[in-house]
């Protein structure tokens, strides 16, 4: 498309253009896939030091390890609960702590420095519980 | 070279867009998750800030932190005096002031005998001591052998160790709570492995909060009820995660000052609901020692606002209006 500007030829829409609309238009469709690549409901999430390391859909059963430099834990999810049946650590406090269900709630282990959380939406702003600290 | 600008413009926003929003919201404290949720004010001053807050009070107080205020004066020889910040001194005379007021329920010198059967951290694995071991130990609990003399600590007995567990996840959400609102935050969630305080209100209402379920009856742990708060900290004590089992015997990692052993108690978990953290971190620990008749009556006397769960699965509440009890759990 060109218009005639005080005699001269003015592009209207110049390469840039459509170059910047094509960026836009990946990044668009980049966005489109993670979110749709991105497990659905409620997602179990396995945080190491407050930095999330792993997740998992709630709602498909699978066994995974988690390990660091301190040890592993082994995150068993079955029938929308999730549990740590297997760990090398000092106290097996995750291990005793049981299957947990419910949006919010989570599993510590305090010597690997390791959170397992449910993660998704619920009607609960918070859950109060007691949890192991040294 | 210029039509590539637009480009990389674009390039630098999406990628912003993807990975700048995704802030860290949970960092650990004395091996406790803490996360924020500020949903007003200059919320990621006040997190930055709140995440340096604790790290800070961690190599103060932490007893299993190298050169710690508290690592230091267990290791002190009689009448060593070490020099303490100021977060020690307060936490220190938080802990004269409720050692008193709770009658020595909330005892912030059972490290000695906790580290003995296995529950803190200096420790290798739990175990039940022989008597002679337990017997020993018991000169070493004695909270008066400590004294705080401006900002020097002392102690009269070689040994005896302090340890600010009861105190310090309450100590630290009260002050998180004030940095918090010093940035402007008037709603949000502070949540110090499960220590809240819940500032504000949610848009006018007050927040749904659940309590855990102390006794499964399944597999699963579900809530044991739900209760409605705002602008307050509300602290649940319970044996639940910390402990362990020797021929048939539950032994909690909250210990008997009597005893200087794992308490013996009719209760599963306390809940105590007050606007100063500090104190509902204390007296969620000191009712659960007392058991439930004693705690009734402290609760009582005291105005406290508390929700007790006994053993036999029933429970107490006064000032905390709960609903939606689930797993089978009966008021008595």
């Amino acid at each position: 498309m060109k218009r005639i500007e005080n005699g001269r030829e003015v592009k209207l829409i110049t390469k840039g253009d459509i170059l910047l609309l094509a960026a836009v238009a990946l990044f668009a469709l980049i966005g489109l896939v993670i979110w749709l690549i991105q497990p659905q409901g409620e997602v179990v999430c396995v945080y190491q030091n407050g930095k999330r390391i792993a997740e998992y859909a709630l709602h498909k059963d699978g066994v995974y390890t988690v390990t660091c430099e301190a040890g592993f834990n082994t995150v068993t999810v079955k029938g929308g609960t999730v549990c740590v049946t297997e760990a090398d650590c000092s106290n097996g406090v995750c291990m005793r702590y049981g299957a947990i269900s419910r949006v919010g709630q989570s599993i510590v282990c305090a010597p690997h420095g390791i959170t397992v959380k449910i993660e998704g939406s619920s009607g609960i702003d918070a859950i109060l519980s007691w949890e192991f600290s040294v | 070279m210029k039509k590539w600008i637009p480009l990389l413009l674009a390039l630098w926003l999406a990628l912003f867009c993807f990975f700048g929003c995704q802030t860290q919201n949970e960092i650990g404290f004395l091996n406790a998750v803490a996360s924020f949720r500020l949903t007003d004010g200059r919320a990621t001053k006040a997190r930055s800030a709140m995440r340096e807050f604790l790290s800070d009070l961690e190599k103060e107080v932490g007893a299993d932190v190298e050169g710690s205020d508290i690592y230091r004066i267990n290791r002190a020889s009689v009448g060593e005096k070490i020099e303490v910040g100021t977060h020690t001194q307060r936490l220190f005379a938080l802990c004269l002031q409720y050692y008193g007021y709770t009658e020595g329920c909330f005892h912030p010198a059972m490290y000695a005998a906790s580290t003995l059967w296995g529950f803190s951290a200096d420790a290798q694995s739990y175990r039940v001591p022989t008597p002679e071991e337990q017997q020993a130990v018991k000169p070493l609990c004695d909270f008066s052998a400590f004294t705080l003399e401006g900002n020097m600590l002392s102690k009269s007995i070689s040994g005896a160790m302090l340890d600010f567990g009861g105190i310090a996840k309450g100590y630290a959400v009260d002050c998180l709570k004030e940095i918090a609102e010093s940035y402007g935050v008037t709603q949000g969630i502070i949540d110090l492995g499960g220590n809240l305080y819940l500032i504000g209100d949610k848009n006018g209402e007050p927040y749904t909060v659940a309590v855990t379920d102390p006794r499964p009856l399944g597999g699963t742990r579900g809530f044991f009820a739900l209760t409605r708060l705002s602008d307050t900290s509300a602290v649940t004590s319970g044996d639940y995660e910390n402990y362990f089992e020797e021929e048939g015997v539950r032994y909690s990692h909250i210990f008997d000052p009597k005893t200087c052993a794992p308490v013996r108690t009719d209760l599963v978990s306390v809940t105590v609901v007050d606007t100063c953290s500090a104190r509902a971190d204390i007296l969620s620990t000191a009712l659960f020692v007392m058991g439930y008749e004693r705690a009734v009556a402290f609760a009582e006397e005291n105005a406290l606002s508390v929700v007790l769960v006994t053993a036999e699965r029933r429970y107490y509440t006064k000032g905390v209006s709960i609903f939606d009890v689930d797993g089978g759990y009966q008021p008595i």
